[in-house]
């Protein structure tokens, strides 16, 4: 337990170290982004880099001998990234992009091409996110970052994020992705994707555990408690999916265009109910039941009593209950056996409030011919240990250029990476 | 008026013991275990509810305090240790360290959520599954975790 302490300490205390030059810099302010938009320098210099090695890095690589996978799998450390949540790797293959829950983004690469990154560093230190959990990638490698209450995009930013100033534009202003008043800590988390028809998608929780009825209107209107989708300029916007309590994993199926998203379902009911959620939305409009539905088919007390709308289609997959299904990527590389081809990779983060805790893992579904969902099983887990302990906690899953995947974990503070070895 | 009937639902076999108003040991550690016999089936008067009184009874009633069990609050605290850590330190943006905060903080804090006084969202629904003896549990746990701490200069 000391020497464990003690290892917590020299990591906080080396992190604490590499953070403090930043703080000695001018502060950033919001004139920043017009400078960059206007490929002006800020005069920000150094970044933060995140040491790779040190007794954090062997204290997870022996969590990592733990996990279970199927034969033939290996998983290993790829990077230390604080606060890891989703990820968006480059188009190009030369950076990933990792967003986290407080208020930095890091880029992560692997410039020796190992298969393990060896540099971590801040991007775009000239800009104060606030939130900035929802990363992805067009096609054309343009890196969109949504935030608690704004949505930037960053042009080239595979070849700007070397220095400190990059290129940046506003998608979505300050306080224009929802009403400011409706800002909450709560379920903030976004997620997005940069669609085939082109358009940005982005997920948006809804505060509450259950809303109060006189919030319904407005969260319809706006497509709180749903996911909305826009122009890549950010016009056009429209609610493309509703009656979604907080999704917070989301992609798109290559082939047949649907858009599949997790959703974490309502607490205090119990230990067993209401079932975690994955959903398809293979058309826009779709109702997918919340609140009258509060996970599956489980109806939440609150609107108990009221008619739930004719319409509500009920999701793909339940999952056990509580275990916070996040984020979920498509497998489409050539790596991997057949049976994982065209299927999903999703991370269940573990539950928060379970009395015995479940989750921390990685699970797989595969698909049917008619592109609906096939069997749900776990793919990698370990993490949770046989007393409850949490060693570390999935948060998205993503897929690398050659066929491996990355998983990210915010308590850890990491990514790890899955590559198939052969039998 | 810091003494005074309590709003909190009476515990099982409290409702017989005859006393007009609540025990200060109960208020403080919310447990519904007999109190220590200096104090048993004393009534405090309002008279007493001066600030002064009332830290002076905090220190001579901590040990009493002491009753939950933190082996127990430690197995307890794994519905806690995704926002709050095993190790007391806080691991999401919108929750606090808990680690060697006082006592009688934390189960104030605990009984305040329940009783409805004071309101979040994740933490008004895990509390409605809190006894009073999670409660003195959880608190004497995270009490318990060595915090040192380094100001900057």
């Amino acid at each position: 337990m000391t020497a464990f302490k003690g290892a917590l300490l020299c990591a906080a205390s080396a992190l604490a170290l590499s953070i403090v030059p930043a703080l000695a810099q001018p502060a950033v302010t919001a004139g920043n982004l017009e400078k960059l938009g206007n490929f002006q320098q800020t005069g920000t210099p150094e970044m933060v880099h995140v040491p790779q090695t040190g007794a954090k890095a062997e204290a997870i690589k022996k969590t990592l001998a733990k996990i279970k996978l199927p034969r033939g799998f290996k998983i290993a450390l790829y990077a230390l990234v604080p606060d890891a949540r989703h990820i968006a790797v480059g188009p190009q293959g030369v950076v990933t992009f990792v967003g986290t829950r407080k208020s930095k983004v890091w880029s992560v690469t692997d410039r020796a091409k190992a298969r393990v990154a060896d540099e971590v560093k801040e991007f775009a230190p000239s800009i104060e996110f606030k939130i900035p959990n929802g990363v992805c990638f067009s096609k054309d490698g343009f890196l969109f970052i949504a935030e608690q209450n704004r949505v930037l995009v960053f042009p080239a930013a595979e070849f700007f994020y070397e220095g400190a100033d990059v290129a940046a534009f506003q998608v979505v202003k300050q306080g224009e992705l929802i009403p400011p008043e409706e800002e909450s800590f709560n379920h903030t988390s976004r997620v997005c994707r940069v669609g085939p028809d082109d358009k940005l998608y982005i997920t948006l929780g809804q505060p509450f555990n259950v809303p109060a009825q006189e919030k319904l209107d407005l969260y319809k209107r706006v497509g709180i408690g749903g996911m909305i989708r826009m122009s890549r300029e950010g016009k056009d916007r429209e609610v493309f999916a509703w009656g979604v309590r907080n999704s917070v994993g989301m992609d798109i199926n290559p082939k047949d265009k649907s858009v599949w998203f997790t959703d974490n379902q309502v607490d205090g009911m119990g230990d067993d109910i209401p079932p975690g959620e994955l959903n398809r939305a293979d058309k826009p409009g779709m109702n997918f039941g919340f609140p009258y539905f509060g996970g599956g088919k489980t109806r939440t007390t609150e609107y108990k009593d009221q008619t739930p709308p004719a319409d509500v289609t009920f999701p793909q997959v339940e999952m056990v209950a509580h275990a916070a299904d996040l984020g979920m990527t498509f497998y489409t590389g050539k790596t991997f056996p057949q049976k994982y081809r065209g299927g999903i990779f999703s991370a269940q983060h573990g539950s928060w409030n379970r009395t015995v805790p479940v989750g921390a893992r990685v699970m797989f579904t595969s698909l049917k011919e008619d592109g609906t969902a096939d069997k749900t099983e776990p793919f990698a887990e370990g993490w949770l240990t046989e007393n409850g302990e949490y060693l570390g906690r999935p948060v998205d899953v993503a897929q690398l250029p050659d066929g491996s995947i990355l998983v990210s974990d915010d308590l850890a503070g990491a990514l790890y990476r899955i590559s198939y070895e052969g039998r | 008026m810091l003494i005074r009937p309590s709003p909190w639902p009476v515990e099982d076999g409290r409702q017989g013991e005859g006393h007009g108003g609540v025990h200060l040991h109960d208020r403080l550690c919310g447990d519904p275990r007999p109190n220590p016999p200096l104090f048993a089936g004393r009534e405090l008067s309002c008279a007493l509810g001066t600030w002064l009184v009332f830290t002076l009874l905090v220190s001579q009633f901590s040990p009493a305090c002491a009753a939950g069990s933190i082996a127990t609050g430690r197995q307890k605290a794994l519905q806690c240790q995704t926002c709050h850590g095993l190790d007391g330190l806080s691991k999401l943006p919108e929750a606090p360290n808990l680690g060697g905060q006082p006592e009688p903080y934390l189960v104030k804090s605990l009984n305040d959520y329940r009783k409805g006084v004071r309101k979040n969202e994740m933490m008004s629904v895990v509390v409605q599954q809190l006894s009073d003896q999670d409660v003195a549990d959880l608190a004497a746990f995270y009490a318990a975790i060595e915090v040192t701490t380094k100001p900057p200069k």
